[in-house]
């Protein structure tokens, strides 16, 4: 599906939202919880997911702690305060925006 | 009921092997890195149960693309950079406290002072500046070295790093010394001040130094302690 120029630009946005409702969240956990959610809409590639973890952490909207499951370590990630503000700020922006593109689109029900 | 095929530990060792092969040498990555490989052929049993580990681990890996690790490395060395002049930097701002501050006037006036004591003062300030910057690098270097012991071979991007920038500060303080023009290297050379505050900076970057990485092989060493 060729929505790899949608996704860019959210993709941050997406990775926040999914940190807040769970709690904190390792990154294949992320990928499989998107493409969940989406339906298989949505999918990301773990050369786009991890420099974006990266990147949030380095902002410090993220911090992260270790844990051993099966035998190996493994990553997760919780958002900071401040990744909290972001994550709320982004889904408000992000309501806004979307119901900007429906009715650009027609993509209403109650116009329809 | 079947049983969820898991990799054993033999197997994620030989992952370690091969991200380390593939130049993800800073451990904190290859953690990550090794357990999302390790979910992904996991996943890939459950559709293809009669696949070996390394037929199963290739089919996954292909799906990182030609670049392989590259991009994610490349984000990971920016955030650990920038993460490292942060300690550096709060080092710094942690200094700026009544005792500290007294002691860093005290330093800087016995640099000032030794400086200043000779006649040729061009002298004593490339003796100085040699004894404190081979003496700093010294430090970095034996640290390094002890770490790396400790931990196995093992690092993260700030044990890598340090060393080059204490190079590149030589390389800036020597530059000082060759390559301004007659006026300014006068200037400087008869002037103990700029050396002073500098070889001051020095000192204070290889203290930060020392401690930041000091902090860092203890985090490393949680890590190994939780993989044991």
């Amino acid at each position: 599906m060729g929505n790899k120029k949608y996704i860019k630009g959210f993709l941050e946005d997406i990775v926040l939202h999914l940190i807040n409702e769970e709690g904190e969240m390792y990154g294949y956990e992320i990928t499989q919880k998107v493409r969940e959610l989406s339906q298989g809409a949505i999918t990301i590639t773990e050369g786009a997911l991890y420099p974006i973890l990266h990147k949030l952490e380095r902002e410090a909207k993220l911090t992260v702690s270790y844990r051993k499951i099966a035998g190996r370590l493994r990553k997760y990630y919780r958002l900071t305060p401040e990744g909290g503000v972001r994550a709320a700020t982004a889904s408000i922006e992000l309501t806004q925006f979307l119901a900007g593109l429906a009715g650009l689109f027609n993509l209403n029900p109650q116009k329809a | 009921m079947i049983n969820k095929r898991i990799i054993t530990e033999e197997e994620v060792a030989w992952l370690h092997v091969f991200c380390k092969k593939k130049d993800i040498k800073y451990i904190d990555l290859r953690i990550e890195l090794v357990d999302h490989l390790c979910a992904l052929v996991e996943a890939r049993w459950a559709t293809h149960p009669q696949e070996d580990f390394k037929t199963a681990f290739y089919a996954v890996y292909k799906g990182f693309g030609i670049f392989g690790f590259m991009q994610i490395a490349e984000e990971h060395e920016k955030t650990m950079n920038k993460r490292y002049w942060r300690e550096i930097w709060s080092y710094f701002k942690s200094w700026i406290t009544p005792p500290k501050v007294v002691l860093t006037a005290l330093l800087f006036s016995l640099i000032y002072l030794v400086a200043s004591l000779s006649n040729d003062s061009r002298f004593m300030l490339w003796i100085g500046s040699l004894v404190i910057y081979i003496f700093s690098l010294g430090i970095s270097i034996w640290q390094y070295r002890r770490n790396l012991k400790i931990l196995n071979g093992e690092q993260n991007l700030y044990m890598a790093g340090p060393r080059t920038y204490l190079v590149w500060f030589g390389y800036f303080i020597f530059q000082l010394f060759f390559n301004t023009g007659p006026r300014t290297r006068e200037l400087f050379m008869s002037n103990p001040w700029p050396v002073a505050i500098a070889l001051l900076l020095l000192l204070l970057f290889c203290a930060a130094n020392y401690q930041t990485l000091e902090k860092a092989k203890n985090k490393l060493l949680d890590l190994k302690a939780v993989v044991a």
